[in-house]
């Protein structure tokens, strides 16, 4: 069961991959944007759901639905098709870093070390955040 | 774990389904929305600003940001009032390139020169004290989608609709809508609906407009209208006034409650163009009825109904225009100007449509060009009925009944049915131009003023074809050079002067005319013997009630008879085939001549019926004549024998 999961997560990584295909200069995608996306200068971002989603400034802060930001601390955002899953081509895995809790699966599911990884797509999760990997 | 499963098939059909979502980005009454799928990244600088699509924002400056699915079109600027209030929706795509400024209904957007696509201004609602006020360089749409909009306290303009760009600006009157534009009587505004550039007026909806200060409508290039109906109800200059050229394609036009002309164009530049290609980079101050409806109604002082500093060309459509204004004194021409129905300074060239001019006013005319008047079709009626109008700069009179012979031609205007063309008079050097020709149509012409000449041309009047009637006070046609008639059919009677006067030679070589003067020494045909001028016949139908210029030259054979009765029908054989019928005058002069082809007889007293009616039923031809007792007609050679009208 838990592949036929992996399985899923993994069909679902490429119904979205199919999306993004169809998506514009700017990559995004044409057809559903659950989130908005809050990036702060460090990087780390906060996915908040878009649906009716009121955002108010007060201050020096942000608030997006149930969440607050510090308006010096915010880089930008962003509407996202999903929870932390984006797009990446690249030649050179290291230009992706890569901790070492980082995980990478396979569109199979199966878990794969970074030096194993060949051309192809590839999903990984390095802490609250997910990335769908196209290697060249 | 199935719960699981099912779970997630629903959030990925979530997810996959979801519709399009837009950020709503509120500034006080400006809302910008930005298509999800557009944004990209929206950055945030200093804490202070947020950039979304190019367009930067002051945090603090924003009222909400919220995310919904309204649909946004790219391109799309939509405004809509309410009573004092004013909401602007713009359109993500575009929203870095304007600045909208609200101030309560009074709503200035101005587009950036870094423009580079068209915007559609989308503006509906009501509101008794607004504005719409648009800056540019690049060319733009408005759609007026059920708008009532009244400028009471002008803000960027009086104008109720103000388009400071000169560019292409389609005015979409939307379908199925009524719209009302009002501008404010403290403006100085040049016309309740303004446009720099040129406007082309479009859709099937409906305008109403009002112009307090100036025009209703004013464009500072041309105008195109195309099937919306524009009202104008009352405006303090003309009812449309444009430069470059004016052209209607179809729809309806109705102007009325104008203190000056209903519809003018005039040259933007100082150089005509003439009309060119497509009107392409056209400077012509050219008129162009093409179809559709016009009603102008001025009641204006000299007002002319529809005005071209160039040439009206009308090939369809149904026009209509009526003055009943007087005439004035023109300080700075320092003469006598009067109202019009139709006035060129150019050429006037009518193919198709039907025409209706009605003068009432002093000094009124129907048609009036400066150039060459060409008739190749249509219906064209005209109707004065104002007096002589005489004002020398300290006095006026709106009826005057002196002899012009000896007033200064400026101290005065005739009413005319049509007049066309100029004579100059330079010290002793005298030049004609423009002129009449008349090739195909149906012309009525009737006067009834003091001096009211039918048809002048202060130069030649050519007929090859058509149908005209006039019935005038005055001369029936007048020319100030030669005339020349070689087909159609001519109908030409004054009460008051002759029928047809000449004054150059007067040229008849076919058609059917009829000519009738009044009692002597008027004549049906007069041409400048004076100098040495003639009358020369030489073929076609010829009826003249008056006589014809003594010292003709009569090369077909005219017979004539010094009794003829009033109201009484005739019937005109060439080769004892009825070729005309005819319906003698109330009143007119000695003697009745006739001609024909061939051997030429005369009845009188006959009956008619069937056949097609010419002259306003005063002529027939194909008809069936019954009845009636023969003429006894003696030859002619010229001159009227004097008298009135001689049997009943």
């Amino acid at each position: 069961m838990k592949k036929l999961l992996l399985l899923l997560a993994v069909i679902s990584c490429l119904s979205f991959g199919t999306v993004a295909q169809d998506s514009g200069e700017d990559g995004a995608f044409r057809d559903g944007y659950p989130y908005i996306a809050f990036e702060k200068t460090d990087g780390t971002k906060t996915f908040v759901p878009s649906s009716s989603l009121i955002i108010t400034t007060s201050g020096s802060t942000l608030t997006a639905g149930d969440y607050t930001f510090n308006l010096a601390e915010l880089n930008k955002m962003y509407f996202s098709a999903t929870v932390g899953i984006e797009d990446y081509e690249m030649s050179d895995p290291s230009q992706f870093v890569i901790d070492d809790s980082s995980e990478i699966y396979d569109l199979l599911g199966r878990r794969v070390k970074i030096d194993k990884m060949h051309k192809g797509v590839y999903v990984v999760k390095t802490g609250n955040v997910v990335r769908k990997i196209s290697m060249q | 774990m199935k719960k699981s499963i099912i779970t997630i098939f629903t959030a990925l059909v979530l997810v996959l389904t979801a519709g399009a979502q837009t950020l709503n980005v509120q500034v006080g009454s400006v809302i910008y929305q930005f298509p999800a799928e557009q944004t990209g990244d929206m950055t945030f600088s200093d804490a202070t600003t947020l950039t979304i699509m190019g367009k930067e924002f002051t945090l603090s400056d924003i009222t909400s940001m919220v995310v919904d699915n309204t649909a946004v079109t790219d391109g799309v600027i939509s405004v809509a009032y309410s009573g004092t209030t004013a909401t602007v929706k713009v359109a993500g795509n575009i929203a870095k390139y304007v600045t909208p400024v609200v101030n309560g209904a009074h709503v200035n957007i101005a587009q950036s020169d870094d423009l580079a696509q068209e915007i559609t201004y989308i503006l509906s609602g009501s509101s008794s004290d607004g504005e719409f006020y648009m800056s540019g360089s690049y060319k733009a749409t408005v759609e007026l989608n059920g708008l009532e909009l009244t400028n009471a306290t002008p803000v960027s303009s009086g104008a109720a609709i103000h388009i400071q760009n000169g560019k292409r600006i389609k005015v979409k009157v939307i379908s199925a809508t009524a719209n009302t534009l009002v501008d404010a009587a403290g403006g100085e505004q040049k016309g309740c609906l303004y446009v720099k550039g040129h406007a082309e007026f479009s859709q099937n909806g409906t305008l109403n407009v009002t112009g307090n200060v100036k025009h209703g409508i004013k464009t500072g290039e041309y105008v195109t209208v195309k099937n919306c109906t524009i009202n104008v109800v009352s405006a303090v200059g003309d009812g449309i006034s444009c430069n470059e050229y004016f052209l209607m394609e179809s729809g309806e036009i109705n102007i009325s409650g104008t203190s000056d002309d209903g519809i003018q164009s005039d040259l933007d530049g100082e150089v005509s163009t003439g009309e060119t290609e497509d009107h392409e980079n056209e400077d012509s101050g050219n008129i162009y009825l093409q179809g559709g409806t016009i009603n102008v109604n001025c009641g204006a002082i000299a007002a002319k109904g529809i005005k071209a500093a160039g040439n009206i060309t009308i090939s369809g459509g149904d026009i209509t225009v009526v003055t009943t204004g007087k005439g004035e004194w023109d300080e700075e021409d320092l003469e006598t100007s009067a109202a019009c129905g139709i006035s060129a300074d150019g050429n006037i060239n009518i193919s198709g449509g039907t025409i209706s001019l009605t003068s009432t006013g002093s000094g009124g005319k129907g048609m009036k060009c400066d150039g060459v008047l060409t008739v190749d079709g249509g219906t064209i009626n005209v109707i004065t009925s104002g007096g002589l109008y005489y004002n020398n700069g300290t006095t006026e009179n709106t009826n005057y009944t002196g002899n012009t012979d000896f007033v200064n031609s400026a101290y005065y205007s005739s009413p005319k049915g049509i007049k066309a063309g100029v004579k100059d008079e330079s010290g002793s050097t005298v030049t004609y131009s423009g002129g009449i020709v008349i090739n195909n149509g149906t012309i009525t012409v009737t006067t009834s003023g003091r001096n009211a000449e039918g048809i002048e041309s202060k130069n030649y009047f050519n007929v090859t074809g058509g149908h005209i009637t006039i019935n005038a006070y005055d001369d029936g046609v007048n020319s100030a050079q030669n005339m020349n008639i070689s087909g159609g059919y001519l109908y030409s009677r004054s009460t008051n002067n002759d029928g047809m006067d000449a004054n150059g030679n007067c040229y008849i070589s076919g058609g059917v005319v009829c000519a009738i003067g009044s009692n002597s020494p008027e004549l049906a045909i007069d041409a400048n013997s004076e100098e040495q001028k003639k009358v020369y016949f030489t073929g076609g139908t010829l009826v003249a009630i008056g006589g014809i210029e003594s010292g003709s030259s009569l090369s077909q054979a005219c017979y004539s008879t010094q009794s003829w009765s009033k109201n009484a029908w005739y019937a005109l054989y060439s080769n004892n085939e009825v070729v005309f019928a005819f319906k003698t005058p109330s009143s007119g002069g000695n003697p009745l001549v006739v001609s024909t082809s061939g051997t030429t007889t005369l009845k009188s007293g006959v009956t008619v019926s069937g056949g097609t009616s010419y002259f306003g039923g005063n002529g027939n031809i194909g008809g069936t004549v019954g009845g009636g007792s023969t003429v006894s007609l003696s030859s002619y050679t010229g001159g009227n024998g004097g008298g009135g009208p001689g049997g009943h």
